[in-house]
């Protein structure tokens, strides 16, 4: 019998060791949402009227090059091109990227945008797959289309980049849509320190169920669907908590793919995207801060939480299944390339901070709780674990998580404001309650499944299905 | 931090929580950071309702206090029943007469600065200067600014530590027309980043004027090589013709980048002859952005003289100084054109693509976008 009592104690030992991982996973990001929260109070993003006015105008603002990849983005494509060369910007151009489409993606735009076949020649060297040709529009707008073989985002971005010629490049999604003020708020940190500044991130929100006319969202709603409003709370918590905190503390390892502004020497000089990787967005941010501060030069990364890109999120299990694994993987291939950073203090806080806390929390956090939920119910039905650890597990994970979601929504409440219908406060409320109860635990199953996936070396995207921006009267 | 710890300790301490120590911090834990998210939505919701009755009591009495400015822009003697308003309400009357002083101009504005001095509301702006929050020392130094008092408060803001209080204080500096303080404004920007440039630096256009007198030359003899170069910058973005002969020494300054952008500005500050000398010398330079500068001038001036010398530069080591003869060469007109058909027709390893590309922006009307 004394193995039994020995497996019983382990089990015991296992579950203080998870309980004390999960709840000080929970409370760190706590900490972060209140670092956070004082930093939104302390500083006004929103640039007055009067100011956005003075850069419309002014000659002195550096050009940006908008950089949109689109593979079968035939349903948005119109609407989200109009809107981005639509953006409040005075010198921009809008490059897509159309990275060998099967649909009429081309197509469209040619019709749409009146495009010629134009002699427009890269300046750039970075390696993509081949070009096929490159479109302009005979109508007075700065777009430029180039269509490619198919080789994956990273690689349409490399392209973008070969055929921009502005210093500031912004790196989005064909199938967001970005607010008209958004650059002018994104190249803010560029404009205060040119030299230092390498890049900066905005707040990326949920776009479903939300009413979206002429490219323009103008009436903020909570999703309708639970799974798109679950994943609105996550998108909240996210950004006004934790990325606030980690660009304030000089740790930012992640630029949302969605969007993103980059200064084009800095990609140019860092070889461009990682085709290799399915997180493309957070190994460059790593890649370059570790060539710059490795040089011994100031590598700033920001985020900026006033300019807004609208996103939709997947409205099937089957999608966020699938987009949640390739998170995980992507963080995955992007810490194990980039494992020689590690705890070197000339790399400043990326290396002695943000990549040990995404090491011990994002990339183990979902198995170890999973592990977490086995061990209490084994160690309950066994009756091994008494009551009072199992509530103690309970209380590390699903109370402190529930504590997270309703600080975010607060922080929401205190600073953007954006959901206005007084209902919609409620429902994310209820929404905060019920993720903890199966959908917390499914997270953390395709989490350790994408963990297990990178680990193994797997690739692949996947494709997510989409309504695209059509206007939706509520 | 300590508060928390604090608080969840007494809050176990004082009540009875079952299972023990552990779960009694953790419940404890729970209970304190439940009631501290409450407390902080009843306090957001115990704001909107203040800012809501703030702007429904403003509304209402908005109308009044309008009334008898209007009577005292008038001429009307209404001191008193001003002064007891601004007693009563002093938040809704300094927003009156901020917006008044916003939309009244000459002897109007002049006499409600008078007003504003009276009633107390300058002394609140100065006094507001010092506030912790930059919106609110912003928004006293724009009010400031607008009753003409330029000097104390708002002259001191321009150090201050919030940049978009500098900025302001800056253009209210610009707009009391003094030279002296439009040449300090000028000195002042050239030291500060890029955001404060550009949003100052429409407003220093207008008085290119004055500046080029004393403050331009001063700086463009600055042995700080940033100075100079920014000061080309506002030269050059600016697009206005200032005679500035400093700039034509520039351009065989020791300091490649520092030498472009002074021959490029060439186009708008020296006459056209050195203008043409600069482009010339410039072509033939060691360094590639000087030599693409030089190109770029031959084009904007429409030098045909210079065919020839930018066409060499069509096969130019660096990618980018092609480009820019090629578009140089362009601009120039139908002898351009020609060295730029050969050049595709060649079909040289270098050439052709930038050649290709300039040609059909000149058909298309667009080479004056430039290539960069």
């Amino acid at each position: 019998m004394h193995w039994i009592h020995m497996a019983a104690s382990a089990l015991r030992g296992v579950e203080y060791f998870l309980i004390f991982y999960v709840g000080a996973c929970n409370l760190f990001y706590m900490l972060l949402m209140a670092l956070g929260y004082f930093c939104l109070q302390g500083r006004s993003w929103h640039l007055p009227r009067a100011e956005q006015q003075a850069i419309l105008t002014s000659p002195l603002v550096p050009a940006i090059s908008v950089i949109a990849p689109a593979y079968n983005e035939a349903m948005s494509i119109r609407e989200s091109v109009r809107a981005q060369l639509a953006l409040h910007y005075p010198k921009h151009e809008v490059i897509v990227v159309n990275d060998g489409s099967r649909d009429n993606t081309l197509e469209l735009l040619v019709n749409e945008f009146r495009l010629y076949r134009s002699a427009r020649m890269p300046s750039g060297t970075l390696p993509s797959q081949p070009v096929r040709a490159v479109y302009e529009s005979c109508d007075p707008i700065r777009l430029v289309v180039v269509d490619k073989e198919n080789g994956g985002k990273a690689d349409s971005l490399n392209a973008g980049i070969n055929f921009a010629r502005s210093p500031l490049v912004a790196a989005v999604d064909s199938d967001s849509l970005m607010e008209k003020d958004a650059l002018l708020h994104i190249v803010r940190p560029f404009l205060e320190d040119p030299e230092g500044t390498l890049a900066t991130g905005g707040i990326v929100r949920v776009v479903n169920d939300c009413r979206v006319e002429h490219g323009e969202v103008t009436n903020v709603v909570a999703p309708r669907s639970f799974i798109a409003r679950i994943q609105a709370l996550e998108y909240l918590r996210a950004f006004l908590g934790g990325r606030v905190a980690f660009s304030l503390l000089d740790s930012m390892l992640l630029i949302s793919g969605a969007f993103g502004m980059f200064r084009r020497d800095a990609l140019l000089a860092a070889g461009g995207f990682d085709t290799n990787t399915v997180g493309e967005d957070m190994e460059i941010v790593v890649r370059i801060q570790r060539i710059w501060r490795g040089r011994g030069l100031k590598a700033r990364v920001l985020f900026v939480p006033e300019p807004v890109c609208w996103t939709e999120v997947p409205e099937t299990w089957k999608d966020l299944h699938r987009q949640r694994n390739r998170w995980q993987r992507g963080t995955v291939e992007t810490l194990r390339k980039h494992r020689g950073m590690f705890f070197r203090p000339r790399l400043g806080m990326p290396a002695m901070f943000a990549l040990p806390y995404f090491a011990v929390f994002e990339l183990f956090g979902p198995a170890f709780e999973l592990a977490g939920y086995l061990c209490t119910i084994v160690g309950l039905a066994t009756g091994i674990l008494d009551t009072k650890i199992a509530l103690l597990f309970l209380f590390a994970s699903i109370a402190l998580g529930l504590l997270l979601s309703a600080t975010a929504l607060v922080m929401e409440e205190f600073t953007a404001r954006r959901y206005s219908a007084p209902g919609d406060l409620g429902r994310f409320m209820l929404t905060a309650v019920l993720e903890n109860f199966g959908y917390r635990q499914l997270m953390c199953v395709w989490r350790a499944q994408g963990l297990i996936d990178g680990l193994r070396g797997k690739k692949g995207w996947g494709k997510m299905h989409r309504r695209g921006f059509q206007p939706t009267p509520r | 931090m300590a508060v928390q710890v604090l608080a969840v300790w007494l809050v176990w301490r004082v009540f009875t929580f079952p299972y023990g120590m552990a779960v009694g911090l953790a419940l404890a834990f729970l209970l304190i950071h439940t009631f501290a998210v409450t407390i902080l939505v009843a306090a957001s919701l115990t704001t909107k309702l203040i800012r809501n009755r703030r702007v429904a009591q403003a509304r209402k009495l908005e109308p009044e206090i309008q009334q008898v400015l209007g009577r005292y822009l008038a001429g009307e003697n209404c001191s008193l029943p001003l002064q007891l308003l601004a007693k009563r309400w002093p938040r809704v009357m300094a927003s009156s007469v901020n917006e008044a002083l916003q939309s009244v101009r000459g002897s109007g504005r002049e006499r409600l600065a008078q007003l504003a001095a009276q009633i107390g509301l300058v002394k609140r702006w100065e006094t507001l200067c010092s506030s912790r929050s930059a919106d609110v020392r912003r928004d006293a130094v724009v009010a400031l600014g607008l009753a003409g008092m330029t000097s104390g408060a708002v002259s001191r803001a321009l150090l201050d530590s919030d940049d978009m209080v500098r900025i302001e204080a800056a253009r209210i500096l610009l707009r009391g027309m003094k030279p002296s303080e439009i040449e300090r404004v000028f000195g002042f920007a050239l030291s500060q980043p890029l955001l404060f440039r550009i949003l100052v630096g429409a407003e220093l256009m207008n008085h290119s004027a004055v500046l080029a007198e004393r403050a331009i030359p001063h700086a463009l003899a600055s042995s700080d090589t940033q100075i100079a170069a920014r000061t080309l910058e506002f030269l050059l973005k600016w697009g206005r013709f200032v005679a500035v002969p400093e700039v034509v020494a520039l351009a065989s300054h020791a300091d490649s980048t520092l030498r472009a952008d002074a021959v490029r500005a060439l186009r708008y500050c020296a006459s056209p002859d050195e203008a043409a000398g600069g482009a010339n010398r410039a072509i033939d330079d060691p360094a590639p952005a000087v030599r693409a500068a030089g190109a770029w001038l031959a084009g904007k001036l429409r030098l045909e003289s210079m065919v020839p010398a930018v066409a060499v530069l069509l096969n130019d080591a660096a990618a980018e100084t092609r480009l820019t003869a090629a578009y140089a060469l362009g601009e120039i007109g139908l002898t351009g054109w020609a060295i730029l058909e050969g050049a595709v027709a060649s079909g040289a390893h270098l050439s052709a693509a930038p050649a290709l590309e300039a040609l059909e922006r000149a058909r298309i009307g667009r080479i004056a976008e430039g290539a960069f």
